[in-house]
């Protein structure tokens, strides 16, 4: 018996771990990751920057609950090289270990630009703990943020409740491009542009300037002073260890999985950012890398290695930050995503700002800003392919109020006065 | 969890998983439960911050209570990206930790009963604590839509509701 060896100390290997321990409590199960501490949030690192949330805020776990569940917790140890046939694993130290069973739960690494300058101090990527000290400890008063995720655009307002002086430059012709068309993404820029942040879109970083430190950064539109530069310009599925065991890689750079999460060697499974999934809503091969869908593949991982057939039924893009106190949502498919086969129907009362996206009648996909009570629902309607015909239908009689949340029918109602 | 702080406090619980069960149909949109829940938490009578919530639809006389189910795999705990909200081992509920919230308002968007809200005066995340074992609003309810029993006891009564309903139709020759 040499247990359970999950590499990576993610959302989605800790997940998995504290579900096997949780159905099974006699398999041995350890947990390598390179980094320092026990798992933590990455979601909050902006909060962390701006002192919104502390170091005690952003840890989950703490190493006691690893030992009180029985399970080994190795840091600052790097997997070098693994070799599936004999089921050991080789430490970059010299040291090796077996297993029974292998999770592999690598994540992902943030996409290095091949620009001049990128080993420059003062530019910096966020991804772990590490990064976010770094950034919150260098003194600057004008920053430069790349790349206008979730993440981006909570580093840029975290860094200019601190003082600096941020501008944000996106390379595509609107901000958060994952998750808001066109329109919701302007309406975004204008709030961030009321808050003092400078948004430049549709603008190409070339190179980060300066000698010993950075001063500066140049775009093909225009040259910008800066002392900072934030790269959140996407991430990437580390996926070098699986591609060296020879996994099957698939076609969107990510590690392949069956349902049940299981890769293309035997007793291999693979969840978190490093694998490619079933999208729920588009039916595509898709890299989620968000957070809760990383916790529901470990869960599954969980479940299969104690011997409970669990399937994923796919990853759902989830979207929601809050951005000066406006809330920002979105989930399913965007209007620019379905190749010109869908329309958006916009809704526009008081403060809350809604967006659906529509193909056939059938709700696929909406974008909120503001005070949106009806997001829930939406997100509903979405999972049960709801189209707008049926749902008049159940608006209108009923079947049995007990069989739909009751929420669902009050905000669909509302909802439908508005929808064609 | 250990590394956990403020919890909401726990005393007068006497069995586990005990629910708020709604039956809209006896529920007549007095909203008292909307007042009390936020005297209880808040000390205010704001039914903007309370936790239960009352959908109206005054044409069609349909009155839609609405309140965190307590589930037993939250959505919303596999969304909250901070750890957040978490199941209290104990006695069920789904609580969250206001320490570590960083307002994302994730959960609210995925909770099907929009059980999770936002308090609109404090901006932060609010959602059912069963007023640590008693809820007031049940209390409160005069026409029994509110009731406050155990999750295993829920299908016996669901099948008891729809064998009587039965019952009274053949007996209302419908």
């Amino acid at each position: 018996m040499s247990g359970i060896l999950i590499i990576g100390n993610g959302i989605a290997g800790t997940t998995a771990a504290f579900t096997l321990r949780q159905l099974d409590s006699v398999k041995k199960i350890t947990i390598i990751t390179d980094e320092k501490y026990p798992l933590y949030t990455i979601c909050a690192l902006p909060h962390f920057i701006s002192d919104e949330v502390e170091k005690d805020g952003l840890m989950i776990k703490t190493p006691e609950d690893y030992e009180q569940s029985g399970i080994q917790l190795l840091t600052q140890k790097t997997v070098s090289a693994i070799d599936p046939k004999v089921r050991k694993a080789h430490f970059s130290n010299g040291d090796n270990l077996s297993y029974d069973s292998l999770v592999l739960a690598t994540g992902s690494y943030p996409l290095r630009l091949p620009l001049n300058g990128v080993e420059l101090p003062g530019v910096f990527f966020l991804k772990t703990l590490e990064d976010a000290k770094a950034i919150a400890s260098y003194p600057c008063k004008k920053a430069v943020v790349v790349g206008s995720g979730a993440v981006g655009i909570e580093t840029a307002l975290s860094l200019m409740k601190n003082g600096v002086e941020v501008t944000i430059v996106e390379l595509l012709d609107r901000i958060l491009p994952r998750a808001l068309d066109k329109k919701p993404a302007d309406f975004l820029s204008k709030i961030l542009g009321n808050a003092g942040i400078r948004v430049l879109t549709s603008e190409k970083l070339m190179t980060i300037k300066g000698d010993k430190r950075v001063t500066g950064v140049t775009t093909d539109k225009r040259e910008i002073p800066c002392d900072l530069v934030v790269l959140g310009a996407g991430m990437r599925p580390n996926v070098s260890l699986a591609k060296d065991m020879g996994c099957t890689i698939g076609e969107t750079g990510g590690i392949k999985v069956d349902e049940y999460m299981k890769t293309s060697i035997n007793d291999v499974y693979a969840c978190g950012d490093c694998v490619e999934t079933n999208d729920m809503f588009t039916n595509t091969k898709t890299l989620s890398m968000l957070w809760n869908n990383a916790k529901r593949q470990g869960n599954v991982v969980g479940y299969n290695l104690a011997g409970i057939a669990k399937k994923f039924p796919g990853s759902e893009n989830i979207t929601s930050l809050e951005c000066l106190g406006v809330h920002v949502s979105s989930f399913g498919i965007l209007e620019s995503g379905t190749n010109g086969k869908g329309n958006t129907v916009e809704i526009h009362r008081g403060s809350c700002h809604i967006w659906i996206t529509l193909i056939d009648d059938r709700i696929v996909g909406a974008q909120s800003i503001g005070e949106c009570p009806y997001a829930h629902a939406l997100l509903y309607a979405i999972k049960r392919k709801e189209s707008i015909p049926n749902l008049k239908t159940i608006i209108s009689n009923p079947p049995d109020i007990s069989l739909l949340p009751p929420g669902y029918i009050a905000s669909m109602k509302r909802l439908i006065e508005y929808l064609p | 969890m250990s590394c956990l702080k403020s919890v909401p406090p726990f005393q007068k619980w006497d069995k586990m998983n005990k629910v708020i069960v709604i039956d809209a149909s006896k529920c007549t949109g007095c909203r008292l439960c909307e007042l009390v829940c936020s005297v209880m938490h808040n000390g205010t009578s704001n039914p903007y911050r309370s936790r239960i919530k009352i959908k109206k639809f005054e044409k069609e006389g349909i009155f839609l209570p609405t309140v965190c189910q307590h589930c037993d795999s939250p959505p919303c705990i596999d969304a909250c990206p901070t750890g957040t909200r978490f199941k209290d081992a104990t006695t069920g509920r789904t609580l969250m930790d206001p320490d570590r919230c960083i307002v994302c308002q994730t959960c609210t968007v995925v909770c099907p009963f929009g059980g999770v809200t936002l308090d609109p005066v404090e901006k932060n995340i609010i959602s059912c604590d069963l007023c640590g074992g008693d809820p007031v609003c049940v209390k409160f309810c005069e026409t029994g839509a509110l009731k406050f029993m155990e999750k295993q006891k829920l299908p016996q009564d669901k099948r008891l509701a729809s064998a009587s309903l039965l019952v009274r139709k053949r007996n209302a020759g419908v």
